[in-house]
C-alpha cells in the first residue's frame, strides 16, 4: 500500500569526540607530511610527539612538527571583545566539535602495513585517505616499527610514554656517532650510559679521555655518580696522567700513565695550542722533519724545537719564540718522561689490554682543567692506537675499538683538523674497526665531511642555530627538527640514525636511579660491589 | 543611462531617507505608547532551565535531468539537543543527546508520471508552485522542506516531554500551500506534553510599527538603546487578522534575548505552558554564546548541521554518479545536469547566450 505521510527516521552522529582519537587527516602530501585537525586542546600535542594515522590498509608512524591555528575571520574579529557574561566557544560543545581547532604538521616516518606477513614496513611514498583518526602509538606497534636484534638495548623511553626504545649497538659501533648538547645538558650522563650498554653488549671496548674524572669508579663530580668501573669492574683499565687530591682518592686499581717524550709528533703539538699560526706551523714541521732524518739525533722533539732553529733561514725568529712559548707547558708535565730502552710506555700497555678485552680511561686526575693538555694527550693517544690498528697483521683480530672524544669540535674544526688523526679515523675507521664517538657542544665548528660521516646522531637541547642546523643536516625535513631540538627539556633527546629505526625523542632513563640502572643492565649486584663482597670475605652478601 | 530617469530614481530614494531621518530625529514617536517591552532575567540556576531542541532543514539540489522538468534533490533534517550546565562555576553548553539529522534524497518533478508515483504532497506542491516559472524548484524544494520540518516537529513533540522545542522560522502557514494545519497536531503534543514551543525568525518581513523598516531593524536601530536589558514586545493578535496570505499558529514577540543582541528577532511562541516570562528568560540562558549573543546555541548548531548537506554537495554528487551511470546517463549530461544548491543550472540556455552577448 501506498503510503500517505513520509516516514521520518532520524540518525544519530556519534559524539564528535572519541577518547582514543587524536584528530583527523584534513591534507596529506608526500613532499610536506600529512596536516591533522585537532580534535581536542592543540596544547595537549607537542612538538616531536609521535602519532599513528590509521587506516584499513596501513598505519601511518609520524612526529608532530608544527602545530598551528589556521587562519580564522571569527577569531580576528572577536579577539579581545569583553567576555563578560558571555559563554566562550570553549565551553560550547558543537555539532562539528570545538569551534576554533588547531592543526598538526605530521612527519610521517614509516609506514606499517596492517598485515605485516606480507609486506615490510615502508617510508613515506604513499598517502592516508582524508578523515583517517590520528591516535597514540601502542606498545605493541613500537615493537614492530623499532624491531629488536641481539644487540639492542633502550637507554630510556618514548617521550610522554613508558615504551622502551630499542637501540642497535651493534650497529652504532661500527661508524661514528655523536652526542651534541649544549654546556650542563647531561651530555656526559647520556654518554655514560652509552658506554655502560656497549660495555653490557659487548660490541667493542672503549678508550675514554675522562677529564673530569666521571667515569672511573666514582665521579669526582658534584654528584658522585657510579663510573663505568662501578658496573664493570674487570673490564675497564684506569690509567692517571696526574695525582688526585687525597679526598677524592678511591682504590681503583689506576695505573701511571707515562709517555715517551721520543713519541710526540708535530701533530700532537699543532692539536694541542689549537691556534698555532702557519708560520710557527711551518717551524715545527721543518724542524721535526730535519730531526727525523737524523737517526743519531735525539728523537725528544720538544727539545730539539727549544734548541735548534735558530740556523734555519726559512724560520722567522718570531715564529721560534712563539713556538717555543706554546710548548714551554710540556716541561711541567711529570708523565711525559724519556723513553726507557725495551720498555714499553702506557701506550703500548693500554694497546695489549684492549687486546685483552678491556676498556680504557685516561683519568687526568690534577691536570683535569688543563685543556691544552687534554688536545695533546687525546691525539697522541689515538694516533698511536691508528698505528697499531692500521697495523695489524692480515690475520691479527684486534677487537673493536671505540674512542669516545669530548670537545670533538677542538680537534675537527677545519683549522686544525689536518694536523690532527681524527679526520683520517673518521674516514678510514671502518676497515681498522676504530670508530669515533663525539661529544659535542658546538657541532657547528665540526668540519663538514666530518660530520656527514657521523652514522648515528643523540641531539639534547641545543640553543645556537648553527649548531641546529648542523646536527639535523641529514634528516628528510631538517628545517621542521630546529624547534623541536630547541625545545627538548633535561634528559629528552633526539635520536635518529643507522641505530635506531626512525628519529625518535626519548625520555633518556635517570642515571642516578642505580637500581634501575642495574636492572637494565641485568646485573643483580655491579662487579665493584662482587670485589668488595669478596675483599670483605662476606660470603652471604655474595649470594644475595 | 537617460537623465531624467537617474533623477526619478535619486527622488525616489531621498524620499525614502528623508522619512527614516524623520524618525531618527524624534527617537520615541514612532513607538506606539500603549506598547511596553518587558525585560526579563536569567534564573540565578541555569542548570534546572529544562533541554532545549532545536530543528532546522536545510536542501541541496544535485541533479538536474534538462528539458525533463526534473531535478535530485538531497533534504537534510538536523536535531540538535543542549541543556546548561555548570563546571568549576562556569557555564557549558552540552549536548543533551547525540546530534540527529534525517536525510532523504528525492525527485522533484512537475512530469505527471513522476508525480503520480510519490507521496500526495509532491503532487500539492506541484500544482502550488508551477505557476513561478524559473523559481518553481526552489519553492517546491523550500515547502518539501517545509513540510518535512514540521513531520519532524510531529515526530519529536510526541516523543518528548518536559523541554523547550525551537523551530528555524516564524511559526505560520501559506494558505496557497498545502497542509495549513499540519501545526495543530504538534500543538497538541506540546501541551500534552508540557512542551515548550517556539520559532525564531533569523529576519522578517513585518512592519507592526509601520515604519519604512522592518521591525527587527526598527527596534535595533531606534530603541536598543530604550531598552537595554534582555525583552519582548508581544504583537497584537489583531496586526495579523487584516492579512490574508497565511495563518499564525501562536503569539508572536519582537524579542532581544540577550543585551549585546546584534537584532531583535521575532518569536512566535507555539505553547508556553501560560507562562511566557520563564520561557523568554529560558530562551535567554540559551543565547549567550560569545560569537552570537541574542541567537540560542540549539539554533546555531543545528542550523550548521543542516546546512552541512551544502558544504558536502560534490561528496553526494560523486556518490550518485556511480548509480546515475549505471542506468546509462553520459558524462555530457552529467556535466549538462550539473546544478548549484537552488537548481539553478551551471552553463545553461542563459548563461551561453550571455557570454555570446559579451
Amino acid at each position: 500500500m501506498k503510503k500517505k505521510e513520509e516516514d521520518m527516521k532520524f540518525e544519530e552522529i556519534p559524539t564528535p569526540i572519541e577518547k582514543e582519537k587524536i584528530g583527523e587527516v584534513c591534507l596529506a602530501d608526500t613532499e610536506t607530511g600529512i596536516i591533522l585537525k585537532i580534535q581536542k586542546r592543540p596544547d595537549e600535542l607537542k612538538l616531536g610527539q609521535p602519532i599513528i594515522v590509521d587506516t584499513d590498509k596501513f598505519l601511518y608512524y609520524s612526529m608532530v612538527n608544527r602545530l598551528f591555528y589556521p587562519p580564522n575571520d571569527v577569531v580576528m574579529k572577536f579577539a579581545n571583545t569583553s567576555l563578560t557574561n558571555l559563554i566562550p566557544a570553549s565551553q560550547v560543545e558543537g555539532v562539528r566539535g570545538k569551534e576554533f581547532y588547531g592543526l598538526a604538521n605530521l612527519d610521517c616516518l614509516k609506514i606499517i602495513p596492517i598485515d605485516t606477513t606480507n609486506e615490510e614496513l615502508r617510508e613515506f611514498d604513499t598517502i592516508p585517505p582524508v578523515f583517517a583518526k590520528c591516535r597514540s602509538i601502542t606498545e605493541e606497534e613500537i615493537k614492530i616499527i623499532f624491531g629488536e636484534t641481539p644487540t639492542s638495548d633502550s637507554i630510556g623511553t618514548l617521550r610522554g610514554f613508558n615504551y622502551k626504545i630499542p637501540i642497535d649497538f651493534g650497529t652504532l659501533v661500527k661508524k661514528p656517532f655523536g652526542v651534541f648538547g649544549r654546556t650542563g645538558i647531561g651530555k656526559s650522563i647520556l654518554n655514560k650510559l652509552l658506554c655502560l650498554f656497549i660495555l653490557k653488549q659487548k660490541v667493542s671496548r672503549l678508550l675514554i679521555f675522562d677529564m673530569q674524572g666521571e667515569y672511573g669508579l666514582v665521579s669526582r663530580g658534584e654528584d658522585r655518580s657510579k663510573g663505568l668501573k662501578h658496573y664493570f669492574h674487570d673490564e675497564i683499565q684506569i690509567y692517571r696522567l696526574g695525582d688526585v687530591n687525597q679526598k677524592e682518592k678511591v682504590i681503583d686499581d689506576a695505573e701511571p700513565f707515562k709517555f715517551y717524550r721520543e713519541n710526540i709528533t708535530s701533530g700532537d703539538i699543532i692539536a694541542s695550542s689549537q691556534t698555532l699560526g702557519e708560520p710557527s706551523i711551518n717551524a715545527l714541521h721543518i724542524l721535526e722533519t730535519k730531526m727525523r732524518s737524523d737517526p743519531k739525533q735525539s728523537q725528544d722533539l720538544l727539545n730539539y724545537i727549544n734548541n735548534n732553529g735558530e740556523e734555519e733561514p726559512n724560520i722567522f725568529r718570531s715564529s721560534l719564540i712563539a713556538l717555543r712559548n706554546r710548548i714551554s707547558r710540556f716541561h711541567k708535565y711529570s708523565f711525559l718522561v724519556p723513553k726507557i730502552p725495551n720498555t714499553p710506555d702506557s701506550i703500548q700497555n693500554m694497546f695489549e689490554q684492549i687486546q685483552k678485552g678491556k676498556s680504557v680511561v685516561i683519568d687526568f686526575g690534577t691536570y683535569g682543567v688543563d685543556k691544552f693538555l687534554y688536545y695533546f694527550i687525546a691525539n697522541a693517544i689515538t694516533r698511536r692506537l691508528y698505528q697499531m690498528y692500521s697495523l695489524r697483521e692480515e690475520n691479527e683480530d684486534l677487537p673493536p675499538l671505540v674512542v669516545v672524544l669530548e670537545e670533538a669540535h677542538k680537534f675537527l674544526h677545519p683549522g686544525v683538523i689536518r694536523y690532527t688523526i681524527f679526520d683520517r679515523i673518521a674516514r678510514e675507521m671502518r676497515k681498522f674497526q676504530l670508530t669515533l664517538a663525539f661529544v659535542d657542544q658546538r657541532p657547528s665548528q665540526i668540519d663538514e665531511e666530518v660530520m656527514s660521516q657521523v652514522a648515528t646522531r643523540f641531539i639534547m637541547h641545543l640553543i645556537d642555530s648553527r649548531d641546529i642546523d648542523k646536527t639535523v643536516g641529514t634528516l628528510r625535513n631538517p628545517t621542521e627538527y630546529r624547534k623541536i631540538i630547541s625545545g627538548l627539556l633535561k634528559r629528552e633527546c633526539l635520536i635518529y640514525g643507522d641505530a635506531i629505526t626512525v628519529p625518535t625523542i626519548i625520555r633518556i632513563m635517570d642515571y642516578h636511579k642505580e637500581d634501575d640502572l642495574k636492572k637494565a643492565l641485568k646485573m643483580i649486584k655491579t662487579q665493584a660491589e662482587v670485589k668488595n663482597d669478596i675483599m670483605k670475605g662476606d660470603a652471604k652478601a655474595l649470594f644475595k | 543611462m537617460r537623465k531624467e530617469e537617474i533623477h526619478e530614481v535619486i527622488k525616489l530614494i531621498n524620499s525614502v531617507k528623508t522619512e527614516a531621518s524623520k524618525t531618527d530625529s524624534d527617537k520615541t514617536t514612532p513607538f506606539p505608547p500603549e506598547l511596553k517591552a518587558i525585560e526579563f532575567e536569567i534564573p540565578i540556576n541555569v542548570e534546572n532551565i529544562p533541554p532545549c531542541i532545536a530543528v532546522d532543514g536545510s536542501y541541496t539540489f544535485l541533479f538536474s535531468l534538462l528539458g525533463a522538468d526534473t531535478w535530485i534533490v538531497l533534504f537534510r533534517i538536523a536535531l540538535m539537543e543542549y541543556k546548561i550546565s555548570r563546571k568549576n562555576s562556569k557555564i557549558h553548553y552540552l549536548q543533551n543527546s547525540p546530534p540527529k539529522y534525517f536525510d532523504h534524497l528525492t525527485v522533484i518533478s512537475f512530469h505527471p508520471d513522476i508525480l503520480k508515483q510519490q507521496l500526495s504532497i509532491y503532487r500539492e506542491i506541484a500544482s502550488g508552485t508551477v505557476q513561478y516559472q524559473e523559481r518553481k524548484a526552489s519553492l517546491f524544494a523550500s515547502s518539501l522542506l517545509s513540510y518535512y520540518e514540521q513531520r519532524a516537529l510531529e515526530k519529536i513533540t510526541e516523543e518528548r516531554s518536559n523541554c523547550i522545542i525551537l523551530k528555524d522560522g516564524a511559526l505560520l502557514s501559506y494558505k496557497a500551500l498545502p497542509r495549513t494545519s499540519m501545526y495543530e497536531p504538534i500543538l497538541k503534543n506540546c501541551r500534552e506534553n508540557a512542551i515548550q514551543f517556539g520559532g525564531i525568525s533569523k529576519s522578517t518581513q513585518m512592519r507592526f510599527f509601520k515604519n519604512i523598516f522592518t521591525d527587527d531593524y526598527f527596534l535595533t536601530r531606534f530603541y536598543n538603546r530604550r531598552f537595554p536589558q534582555p525583552s519582548y514586545i508581544p504583537i497584537s493578535e489583531n496586526y495579523f487578522k487584516t492579512q490574508t496570505r497565511y495563518d499564525v499558529w501562536g503569539k508572536v514577540y519582537l524579542a532581544k534575548l540577550h543585551e549585546a543582541a546584534p537584532k531583535w528577532f521575532r518569536v512566535d511562541i507555539g505553547y508556553d505552558a501560560e507562562n511566557t516570562q520563564a520561557l523568554f528568560s529560558a530562551l535567554g540562558a540559551y543565547s549567550k554564546y560569545h560569537l552570537l549573543p541574542g541567537y540560542p546555541i540549539p539554533l546555531i548548531e543545528a542550523h550548521k548541521l543542516a546546512k552541512s548537506v551544502r558544504d558536502l554537495k560534490g561528496l553526494y554528487e560523486g556518490e550518485l554518479i556511480d548509480y546515475l551511470k549505471q542506468i546509462g546517463i553520459s558524462p555530457e549530461e552529467f556535466i549538462t545536469g550539473e546544478v548549484d544548491f537552488e537548481g539553478r543550472e551551471y552553463g545553461s540556455f542563459h548563461d551561453l547566450l550571455d557570454q555570446l552577448s559579451k
